[in-house]
């Protein structure tokens, strides 16, 4: 008997990987999807790409000795800029920060949009709730990104510039409205669901209420809220360093479409300047929207696809390693 | 047969909204008296928006009634005046089953998980898995292991009911009450759970209140039945002799309107 316990708890210990969990179950559906896959493998590629940046670049980004004006070849992959620039190192330098502040604002704001929404549709009806949907409310008024320019503005003309910190924090606080207000709807529907009441019969405490089934069946919305943001944040961010209200030196996505603006790099023709960073923006909205596409596919499991040859050998599994334990009593 | 719970002169009143500013007390529950004794099944028949979930969701402690009270003898406490911990522990002995099984399983979690939960908030000791298999065999849902694992969309709505059962009787109540268990069920099942609440009865010593609005299950099953109607009591007693015999009017219609597989309406 001893030794079928110990053997239990191992496989307990095994399975409690989370393989049941819906956190477990999304990530499944969505590498499941052959199009979020795809947005996975894009997203990967970039953040590898950007992590390299960090570490090692052909040029120095900043360094300005080269010939100007240069298009792409075997020594600058992606030309230099008119200032003399190696483009292809400051595209490399460039992603990270970019990302950063975007993964970083989805996190923030999705957390904040958790705490607010979940809290007033919990206490839906009470004074709680009432001002936490004012906050929401005009929170959900004010133009994040003009805000911010106006703020930067200021700064800049007692020449402060924003930093990526400030920045990160005025995206956050402002991106997070829309998702707390949805949540704070989407909880209001679920908290009236049979389960939950029969778990409040059963007498399960509010938070484990909370992040056992109302998070979980919510994750889908939450992890496209996550994505969202994280694209607001992206495009927030470029958009203030090509208005050039950030610090000009620091080499960025946002930046480089700054100078290349500066330096007229349309009119001329330089399209190696101005395409990557604008590309490579692009592609990481797009890595993102394809996995949210995929999550779309997931939010409803009647919707999922099952794989049937993999449940049968789950069940297999499951029976194979009940051999002395379950099996037993029967 | 001693009383496990009474219902003492219990009022319910809405609240209704009529203007911007003007409300209006509408009364749902009008001075219900009624009891659940030892082992016995309990049966409630009225129509619809009669009332009988609203009395279930008070016995329970969901809702609590505008006047007069709930005891529950065992703990010799009445219902409405509880504290938390109080009613914490009080719904351990005395719990609902819900009337639709498709949304009274949390769709994120499996089969197990729903059984287990119980078992772990009340620290039962002993081993946990051995006694999911058993709550399982006990409500004949077989092969129990083959069910641990399967999450509730994958299941029919007579197994969801007996999975819901089971994640009740989990807790090891002295009564449960059932609010319209099969209405949502198929009918080759009904019969099948209505057993399996009749064994629930003779084995366990479970009282059971049945809530339904078809008066010919209630004649299966029930012991006793109270008649409700407009969240009035308007008949009470024995159910052979509510049935053979009914005294008010509402019951006669009750027991008139249950379709009968030879008659046919012209």
């Amino acid at each position: 008997m001893g030794v079928s316990r110990t053997k239990q708890r191992e496989r307990r210990f095994r399975i409690n990987v989370d393989k049941q969990s819906a956190f477990y179950s999304l990530l499944q559906g969505i590498w499941e999807q052959r199009i979020s896959r795809v947005g996975l493998y894009l997203l990967l590629g970039i953040i590898v790409f950007c992590t390299i940046g960090v570490f090692y670049t052909p040029y120095n980004p900043n360094q300005t000795s080269f010939p100007r004006d240069l298009p792409p070849s075997f020594q600058h992959l992606l030309g230099t800029t008119d200032y003399g620039q190696d483009v292809f190192s400051q595209l490399l330098v460039g992603g990270f920060p970019v990302i950063a502040v975007g993964i970083l604002t989805g996190l923030i704001g999705t957390f904040i949009a958790i705490l607010v929404g979940i809290t007033a549709g919990l206490y839906a009806d009470t004074i709680v709730d009432r001002i936490l949907s004012g906050i929401t409310q005009i929170f959900l008024i004010i133009p994040g990104i003009l805000i911010i320019e106006l703020i930067g503005a200021y700064l800049g003309a007692i020449s402060i510039k924003l930093g990526y910190f400030v920045i990160l924090g005025a995206l956050s606080a402002t991106g997070w409205a829309w998702g707390a207000r949805v949540l704070r709807s989407l909880v209001l529907s679920t908290r009236r669901k049979e389960y939950i009441l029969s778990s409040e019969l059963i007498g399960e405490s509010k938070m484990n209420v909370i992040f056992q089934q109302i998070i979980p069946n919510n994750l889908p919305f939450i992890a496209s809220n996550f994505f969202f943001t994280a694209i607001y944040g992206i495009a927030g961010l470029t958009f203030i360093y090509y208005f050039g209200l950030g610090s000009l030196t620091q080499v960025n996505w946002g930046t480089m479409l700054y100078w290349s603006l500066g330096g007229e790099a349309y009119l001329r023709g330089l399209w190696w300047w101005y395409v990557p960073p604008g590309l490579m923006i692009g592609l990481v909205a797009l890595s993102f929207a394809l996995i949210n596409r995929g999550i779309d596919r997931v939010a409803n499991p009647k919707l999922r696809e099952w794989n049937i040859k993999k449940y049968y050998k789950q069940i297999k599994e499951n029976n194979g390693d009940n051999g002395d334990g379950t099996g037993n009593i029967s | 047969m001693s009383k496990l719970i009474e219902l003492i002169h219990v009022y319910k009143d809405f609240i209704v909204r009529t203007g911007l500013l003007r409300k209006e007390h509408r009364p749902g529950i009008w001075d219900v008296n009624m009891e659940i004794r030892e082992n016995e099944i309990v049966g409630m028949v009225g129509g619809s928006g009669g009332g009988k979930t609203v009395i279930a969701w008070m016995i329970v402690g969901l809702l609590k009634p505008t006047k007069g009270s709930i005891m529950y003898y065992p703990m010799g406490l009445d219902v409405t005046k509880m504290s938390k911990k109080e009613l914490r522990r009080y719904r351990a002995d005395v719990n609902l089953v819900f009337q639709d099984p498709y949304s009274s399983l949390d769709p994120t979690h499996t089969v197990k998980w729903h059984i287990e939960r119980p078992l772990k908030l009340y620290k039962y000791n002993g081993d946990i898995e051995e006694r999911v298999v058993e709550l399982l065999k006990e409500v004949s849902l077989s092969p129990p292991e083959e069910f641990l694992y399967k999450y509730p969309f994958q299941l029919s709505g007579g197994q969801r009911q007996r999975v819901y059962l089971a994640r009740v009787l989990a807790l090891n109540p002295k009564v449960l009450v059932a609010d319209e268990p099969v209405s949502n069920v198929d009918a080759s099942i009904r019969a099948s759970l209505l057993e399996l609440f009749k064994r629930l009865r003779d084995e366990k010593g479970i009282s059971i209140m049945y809530i339904t609005h078809d008066i010919a299950t209630i004649g299966y099953v029930a012991d006793r039945v109270y008649v409700v109607k407009q969240g009035r009591i308007v008949e009470e007693g024995d159910v052979e002799r509510v049935i053979t015999n009914p005294q008010n009017e509402y019951t006669k219609l009750l027991t008139k309107v249950v379709p009968n597989p030879y008659t046919r309406i012209d």
